[in-house]
């Protein structure tokens, strides 16, 4: 199962993001979770900015493209792409594997609802087929 | 028997039966508290017909005072699992009892409508009693003010703090730790962040009669727990914080907290709600 998501996140990546293009004092979402060195290990940073994404998205809502990395405070009104949901949908799914974090599982299970209000997302067939597998095998 | 006056004023909800819950265990264990507020809390636009709807966008004040209190109902089968676990304790309250008197339980009683805890009214009204200890018996969110202006508001969360803060704490215990914890602490403008002031973890009684009924009615277990079964647990951990202090609430001592440790769960997700039943109920 952790393979499939995997190898799903691979799809997703967007070659060339890489940390040096995130603007100077401004946290990126779509960088963050572009990052292919955590598909082999997330370490507890990782899972910690993680979790303030986390709670965007079951607090407000809405997942911005930019934040203040002082006080995780929306910078600019961009939201992020359908696509990086689907990412942070499929790294949810992995960390909720690697950990059985069930609040992870919250979160996927509210994304699968439509809980995003911006952007108004629900995953694309073919993460909605990796989600699937995943609900199947976990509840 | 003889009761103490201590000085606490119990901010009630005339809806929730859990207040009553509080100030019985309170009596039992001879504390009466200073005054008790019994608010009846409004949602701005909870009107029931035009009528009220017209009234509200005359006046939301005047809606406020003119409309009777919304009173909550419950279906026979949440009062029937109420009655079922509130059995290992040794009173039961019935939650869908309008009649909620609670003079006995302390000598000034007065009784109050509020939007909810944003209402200035409220705000002034605290004021009064600046010096005093308040209980919040509810849920929801303080506003900042409230703590701005110096306010000693102690609360019970069904969580042990600072690990388990957020929403559903009951269900997230058990899913994370396996048992409920408590806690009692001062309230802050922090989602369960204050200062703690008494904390245990406990044991789940066993409920599993009533197990057949979670493959099509988890969400009526829960709301029949949340509103029986969790109240005793949090008025027991009260009662015991009050007890330890002998009363004198300005003897009460913080306990010291990890800082670092703890996260905040939110809202938990039916599926999941179910699955916790599933092992834990």
């Amino acid at each position: 199962m952790l393979d499939d998501i995997q190898t799903q996140i691979r799809q997703l990546l967007e070659p060339g993001v890489s940390e040096e293009n995130i603007p100077v004092n401004c946290f990126s979402t779509e960088n963050f979770l572009n990052q292919p060195r955590f598909l082999s290990a997330y370490n507890q940073d990782y899972i910690n900015v993680f979790d303030q994404l986390t709670k965007k998205i079951e607090v407000v809502r809405r997942l911005y493209q930019f934040y203040n990395p002082y006080d995780i405070k929306p910078m600019g009104v961009k939201y992020v792409s359908f696509k990086t949901c689907d990412l942070f949908l499929c790294h949810s799914m992995c960390l909720y594997l690697i950990y059985t974090d069930y609040k992870f599982l919250n979160t996927i299970l509210k994304m699968a609802d439509g809980i995003l209000k911006s952007p108004c997302y629900l995953p694309t067939p073919k993460v909605n087929h990796v989600l699937d597998k995943f609900l199947k095998n976990v509840l | 028997m003889s009761y103490k006056t201590i000085d606490l004023i119990v901010l009630g909800d005339t809806n929730w039966p859990g207040t009553s819950i509080y100030l019985e265990y309170l009596y039992r264990h001879g504390f009466k508290p200073k005054k008790i507020y019994m608010c009846s809390f409004y949602q701005p636009v909870s009107y029931r017909n035009r009528l009220e709807k017209v009234l509200y966008t005359l006046s939301p004040k005047l809606y406020k005072y003119a409309s009777p209190p919304v009173i909550e109902s419950y279906s026979s089968l949440i009062q029937s699992l109420c009655h079922s676990f509130q059995e290992p304790f040794s009173f039961k309250i019935d939650i869908a009892s309008v009649d909620r008197k609670v003079d006995k339980y302390s000598n000034i009683v007065k009784y109050y409508k509020f939007w909810d805890f944003k209402d200035p009214d409220l705000f002034k009204l605290m004021l009064q009693d600046k010096d005093s200890f308040f209980l919040y018996v509810s849920g929801g969110i303080v506003p900042k003010e409230i703590f701005e202006a110096g306010l000693k508001i102690i609360h019970t969360h069904p969580g042990l703090i600072p690990y388990t803060r957020g929403s559903d704490g009951f269900l997230w215990s058990l899913l994370t730790r396996g048992k409920l914890g408590y806690s009692c602490f001062f309230m802050n403008q922090y989602i369960d962040g204050g200062d703690l002031l008494y904390q245990e973890e406990k044991t789940l009684h066993d409920f599993s009669d009533q197990r057949y009924l979670i493959k099509d009615n988890y969400l009526d277990i829960y709301r029949a727990l949340l509103l029986s079964y969790d109240p005793h647990m949090r008025a027991q951990i009260l009662t015991k914080t009050i007890t330890q202090c002998g009363g004198i609430l300005e003897n009460l001592q913080v306990i010291e907290k990890d800082k670092n440790s703890g996260r905040d769960y939110f809202r938990m997700h039916k599926n999941i709600i179910k699955k916790t039943l599933l092992e834990y109920l």
